[in-house]
């Protein structure tokens, strides 16, 4: 059923594709700005940024991720410790009741492994995000320069 | 030989131990003697023997350090989200330079020299701005680089069992005598770099 739901849901995005900037929303979520850098053709690993707002009272958090463009995402998250760069993998991503969950470059990020050929500018792609209670959104992403700093 | 004699020649003996033992202690906790401590005022990775390769399969060495003032990022390009965030803002920076930023040389030094082979190393930095070059080499060679330079490095296996690096996250800017000047943090504004940039053009333009 869930693979039914997730099939939908890119079938849908891939539809949207054009209008790629635009918000998503499911149930009391809405979700903004979704972006991803260019990468080289031979590129292993990418990174999508986004922003989720929460109107609603309950927390939501992120449960399961999926882009066809990359074997797997998962969330990661990059820390300086004093002079040195660490990355690692974050527990579920949680959207506060009412808050928002922003992700930007050098912090927490949805990072793409096993990418199938790269991301080029201009290109875009779903990233189907499952929440716990507001359930799965195909969320059109975007991909601009690859010394992009924010969504183009 | 008195018993007066031979108190004062022990204790003189426990003199000398308590002396010798401050020393060793001293050594120890200083790291050694200052001799082996980098001379900020000499270049940078004088005296170290190493060879990498630049983006183009061209040797490096610390003999070529010096030339011309240079700005050196560390990263690795299996790097999503920090090491584009570095190299944006290099080009960035060179951009808003303008026709100034052609004095300076931008390096950007694999911390994972297994994936990063020069071919790679030319695409990546390219996808950023053709001016910024791409330097690797054989693992033990980037290795003894990156220390004479001061910049860890250390591989963190993931589950999945590909790894990541964690790496120092300085900037070094070089002058043309190859001797470190300052860093750049890019959670600084371009601006504070450009200045450290334009201060350095200035100062090497009036000592000529």
């Amino acid at each position: 059923m869930k693979s039914i739901l997730t099939a939908g849901a890119v079938l849908f995005a891939a539809c949207a594709l054009p209008a790629a900037a635009e918000t998503v929303r499911t149930g009391a979520l809405s979700i903004e700005q979704a972006w991803a850098r260019a990468t080289i053709p031979s590129a292993q690993t990418g990174a999508v940024y986004l922003t989720i707002r929460n109107g609603g009272a309950q927390p939501d958090r992120i449960v399961a991720l999926e882009a066809p463009v990359a074997g797997h995402a998962m969330p990661h998250e990059t820390k300086q410790d004093g002079d040195v760069l660490r990355m690692a993998e974050t527990g579920p991503l949680s959207v506060p009741a009412g808050g928002a969950l922003e992700m930007k470059p050098g912090g927490t990020h949805i990072m793409l492994m096993d990418l199938k050929g790269g991301l080029k500018p201009g290109q875009s792609f779903p990233l189907t995000v499952t929440f716990e209670r507001a359930g799965t959104v195909a969320v059109p992403v975007t991909v601009g320069r690859a010394g992009a700093m924010g969504p183009e | 030989m008195t018993l007066h004699h031979l108190r004062l020649i022990l204790w003189s003996a426990v003199g000398v131990a308590l002396v010798a033992g401050f020393v060793l202690l001293w050594r120890a906790s200083s790291g050694g003697p200052p001799a082996t401590q980098p001379d900020p005022a000499r270049p940078l990775a004088e005296g170290s023997r190493w060879q990498l390769l630049d983006e183009r399969n061209q040797p490096f060495t610390p003999a070529d350090l010096p030339g011309r003032p240079t700005v050196m990022v560390f990263g690795f390009t299996h790097c999503p989200d920090v090491c584009p965030t570095s190299l944006s803002y290099v080009a960035n920076l060179l951009r808003s330079l303008g026709p100034r930023g052609e004095a300076i040389r931008p390096l950007f030094l694999t911390v994972d020299p297994e994936r990063d082979t020069p071919a790679v190393m030319a695409d990546y930095t390219d996808l950023f701005d053709p001016r910024i070059h791409g330097v690797t080499g054989a693992p033990d060679q980037m290795a003894a680089a990156l220390k004479s330079l001061g910049i860890f490095s250390r591989k963190v296996p993931q589950e999945d069992g590909g790894y990541t690096m964690d790496h120092s996250a300085t900037i070094l800017l070089l002058d043309s005598a190859g001797r470190l000047r300052s860093t750049l943090d890019i959670h600084e504004g371009e601006e504070v770099a450009a200045r450290k940039i334009e201060r350095l053009l200035v100062a090497e333009a009036g000592s000529r």
